[in-house]
């Protein structure tokens, strides 16, 4: 398992956020966690935090949330500092079987995977052995 | 999505086939640029202008249609090549680099064939939508009524669609959530009889969650166009064998257990032959028998104007009692009967939807094989699409 010094998760289910930390400790991807109920405050917390050890390597990225989904966050995400797009990579997290969010998670440069819910230690493995 | 000026190019020589495409293309006038290319020159010229989309009828002498193609794709990759003959077969056609196969007595159709191959391309055309409704619609209606009737049926499936996925979503993060806190209880309490109550809640919920994705794709089987495109049988196995790696139980891996027999490439609905083979190979693991590893084999045959693909296994086998009865709606051999009664039933709406047919023979322990028709025939298909 490759570590990362952090990562964030964007999530609003409360539920999926403990099951996200849980496995993202145990799979020993990183030690260091945040969440952020929805990808409004999501994207202050990228710009806040430019440029600092806090800004994560992994981000994942829930796709149906109220106000701003998955898919407006990565077109608001595009428009942030080449630093901030530079370090952070994106993984979508959904329990959809839309045929289009999945093909729109695939066409979209910056998402490096989609990984259906739930997240579990052996998709967390898998992606980052 | 990208948009695109579609330019249309048809090296032909004899003048009657000639027109007969030109009419043929009149509902496309004012989103395709006609070009009839009668020499080499011509057809040089052409396609350094960049060709979008291109017709190749009738059998001029100055080019063959497998060069053609090369020289079109070598100016521009992306090109669209659409051949009208008697002679190739579909596989023939597709593997020397075809992307589409028209008979002649089709060429009325090619609106609707291009249009639909463009649709589930997502390339989309400039100037005005391409006609989509049935060629027998009412001769009454005018041009725009009928656009108007097709663009509100449009929304309302759209719309359909997007509630559909949205329910289900919202039907299934529970369950995922759940799935979720089960992995992490498995993780952390390593006792047998909660390893056992975990296994056994994590089979429940998985069973209503295949009832779901069931509903899911009946109720996109009724609605969606048939579309064809080109489909490599052994690809889309794997693809279906990987999704269902949530059947395996440790003792064998799903992808080891299938085997394809041949390298087949042949135009089909490829949203619906996944939903035939992905419930056809559930239920060959699902139903495998206890004292052997499933070993599963999906074989295929061009026969015709038919494709014919046969999914055979060793499991448990299907008593005569039940034979009859399986592709009914609801239907379960037993109450203990994993699935949700839906899946052979899809299976069979399906390959009706695509006016194929399905049939079955089963030996009680030794094992079942399921072999079904598809016609590969284009206008047969679109019939079945408008008439339903």
């Amino acid at each position: 398992m490759n570590s990362v010094d952090s990562v964030l998760i964007i999530e609003d289910n409360p539920i999926d956020v403990f099951i996200n930390t849980r496995v993202i400790q145990q799979s020993g991807l990183s030690q260091e966690i945040t969440a952020q109920p929805s990808a409004r405050e999501a994207l202050l917390f990228l710009e806040n935090n430019a440029d600092t050890e806090t800004l994560p390597a992994i981000i994942f990225l829930d796709i149906r949330m109220p106000d701003m989904d998955g898919f407006e966050f990565l077109e608001h995400f595009e428009l942030l500092p080449e630093s901030i797009k530079a370090k952070c990579r994106i993984v979508m997290l959904s329990s959809t079987i839309d045929p289009s969010d999945l093909e729109k998670a695939r066409n979209n440069a910056s998402v490096l995977a989609f990984i259906p819910k739930p997240l579990t230690r052996d998709k967390v493995e898998e992606l980052f052995a | 999505m990208h948009s695109v000026p579609l330019h249309l190019i048809i090296p032909e020589e004899e003048s009657s086939g000639v027109e007969q495409l030109k009419k043929a293309f009149i509902p496309l006038n004012g989103a395709f640029k006609l070009s009839i290319v009668n020499n080499d020159e011509q057809l040089s010229n052409q396609i350094e202008t960049g060709i979008r989309i291109a017709v190749y009828a009738g059998k001029p002498s100055y080019l063959s249609w497998q060069e053609c193609a090369r020289r079109l794709r070598q100016q521009s990759p992306e090109t669209i090549f659409i051949l009208i003959s008697e002679e190739e077969t579909t596989a023939s056609a597709i593997t020397q680099g075809a992307d589409l196969l028209i008979r002649f007595n089709e060429t009325d159709d090619l609106p609707f064939i291009i249009g639909a191959y463009l649709k589930r391309k997502a390339v989309k055309v400039v100037s005005h939508s391409l006609p989509e409704l049935s060629s027998e619609s009412t001769s009454g209606d005018s041009l725009s009524q009928l656009q108007e009737k097709n663009k509100e049926l449009e929304k309302i499936n759209f719309e359909l669609d997007r509630f559909v996925y949205s329910a289900s979503h919202d039907l299934r993060s529970p369950l995922t959530s759940i799935l979720g806190l089960l992995n992490i209880l498995r993780e952390e309490v390593k006792d047998a009889s909660t390893t056992q109550l975990v296994g056994m809640m994590e089979e429940s919920i998985l069973k209503l969650d295949n009832t779901i994705r069931d509903i899911v794709a009946y109720s996109r089987n009724n609605r969606t166009d048939v579309v064809f495109e080109p489909v490599h049988l052994r690809s889309l196995v794997e693809e279906i064998a990987n999704n269902l790696r949530y059947l395996e139980n440790g003792e064998f891996k799903i992808q080891d257990q299938i085997t394809v027999t041949d390298e087949m490439v042949f135009l089909c609905d490829r949203n619906r032959l996944q939903i035939i083979l992905n419930n056809l190979l559930a239920n060959a693991i699902r139903y495998r028998h206890p004292a052997r590893k499933p070993e599963i084999k999906v074989s295929s045959t061009l026969n015709g104007q038919f494709v014919e693909i046969a999914v055979s296994d060793n499991g448990l086998g299907i008593n005569d009692q039940h034979i009859g009865k399986i592709f009914e709606m609801f239907y379960r051999t037993s109450d203990t009967s994993a699935g949700s009664g839906l899946g052979l039933y899809i299976v069979k709406e399906t390959i009706k939807k695509l006016n194929g047919s399905i049939e079955v023979e089963s030996r009680v322990n030794e094992g079942s094989t399921f072999s079904f028709q598809l016609p590969l025939v284009l206008n047969t298909i679109r019939n079945t699409g408008s008439h339903e």
